[in-house]
């Protein structure tokens, strides 16, 4: 039996969209834990900076240093497979994430508390919409829910924005999470 | 002629080198064009609102229209020998960007003119040496020099020559790493 070049055309082109989609699959299965932890960490901060406001400082810094470590711990039990590369990657991306939100600060000071408190949800959701374009158009979604509800929140909201903040954009990421192991 | 389990690792892992080394070198082939267009339009936008100041948003508006066009060209033209998604998603992180930057803008209000001039360069050079972790040292190099020398413009420079800092040393250092990138 005989192949013509168009079917062989046609299986190349079948085998690169199966490796394509077998990379998105295991991209959203890696992505899922690192979006559940961090929603679950935005839900918690926002929530205690609206109950205990004088803790607020603190309370941020052990979440956020709970989410690397966490963060940390499922990209090395993830990089059995992945040659243990995405580990240190995390932690300098996260380094140059909050080197970038202070030297926003510092340039655009004052910035008032809302500002402070929408600003990184602003980063989240670009993130989210960036990898998006790369064919992962659940995290478009995502993103784009999350900038929406952000904006929303920052011109509409002036008293709970911290529990909207809470539970609109750390929920939207836990969302995300579920919804990327649903596929 | 037979080979061990060990060599059939050994080869399998040279190989898998081999691939990542030559998709990296690709990478910074097929970025330098971009890098030296930007560049170019910071030169331009950034020296052009020096010398015409009231005329900054349509001279910006019409510089990142062309670089989003010329981007998707330069895209265009590799797609004709590979996959070609790559031109309409880089107008898209494009767009996102600029996005972004006015919600930036819009949250942070009143913003004046040195934070106009110093935001979108950090965020350009965040973008880069995010990138490079990911892709390469010479991505992450030109990032972090960027990022230094807006926050060094921003806290020293207190005249409008931060413009022409901006457009020199800015738009200077990614035409720069552009050509670094064609010498791999």
């Amino acid at each position: 039996m005989s192949l013509t070049s168009k079917e062989a055309a046609e299986s190349v082109a079948q085998a690169e969209e199966a490796g394509r989609r077998s990379a998105e699959v295991h991209f959203y299965r890696k992505a899922s834990p690192h979006l559940i932890l961090w929603g679950s960490i935005w839900v918690l901060g926002f929530t205690q900076n609206d109950l205990f406001p004088r803790y607020e400082d603190w309370g941020w810094l052990l979440l956020i240093a709970a989410g690397v470590i966490g963060g940390a711990i499922i990209a090395r039990r993830s990089a059995v497979l992945d040659r243990g590369r995405f580990a240190w990657r995390l932690f300098a991306a996260a380094a140059i994430a909050a080197f970038f939100v202070f030297a926003t600060y510092a340039i655009m000071s004052p910035v008032s508390g809302a500002a402070m408190v929408v600003f990184p949800a602003l980063i989240v959701g670009t993130l989210h919409c960036a990898i998006g374009l790369w064919s992962k158009s659940r995290f478009l979604i995502s993103g784009f829910v999350v900038l929406a509800a952000s904006l929303c929140g920052f011109f509409f909201l002036h008293e709970h924005l911290l529990l909207w903040m809470a539970f609109v954009g750390g929920g939207a990421m836990i969302l995300a999470g579920l919804w990327c192991r649903t596929i | 002629m037979s080979l061990t389990s060990k060599e059939a690792a050994e080869s399998l892992a040279q190989a898998e080198e081999a691939v990542r080394r030559s998709k990296k070198l690709y990478f910074y082939h097929c970025s330098s064009s971009h890098l030296m267009m930007w560049g170019g339009i910071w030169i331009l936008g950034y020296g052009g609102t020096y010398l015409a100041s009231h005329y900054w948003q349509w001279l910006w508006g019409v510089l990142i229209v062309a670089g989003c066009a010329g981007g998707y060209f330069i895209e265009r033209r590799r797609g004709k020998c590979e996959t070609d998604r790559s031109g309409w998603r880089f107008t898209g992180v494009m767009a996102i960007a600029v996005t972004f930057a006015i919600c930036t803008y819009a949250i942070m209000w009143p913003v004046g003119g040195p934070q106009y001039t110093a935001f979108p360069a950090l965020l350009t050079g965040a973008i880069y040496a995010a990138v490079g972790l990911w892709t390469g040292l010479r991505y992450f190099v030109t990032g972090v020099l960027v990022m230094a020398l807006t926050l060094f413009g921003f806290y020293m420079i207190h005249s409008d020559l931060i413009l022409l800092w901006m457009a020199f040393v800015g738009g200077g250092s990614m035409i720069l790493a552009g050509l670094w990138f064609r010498t791999v």
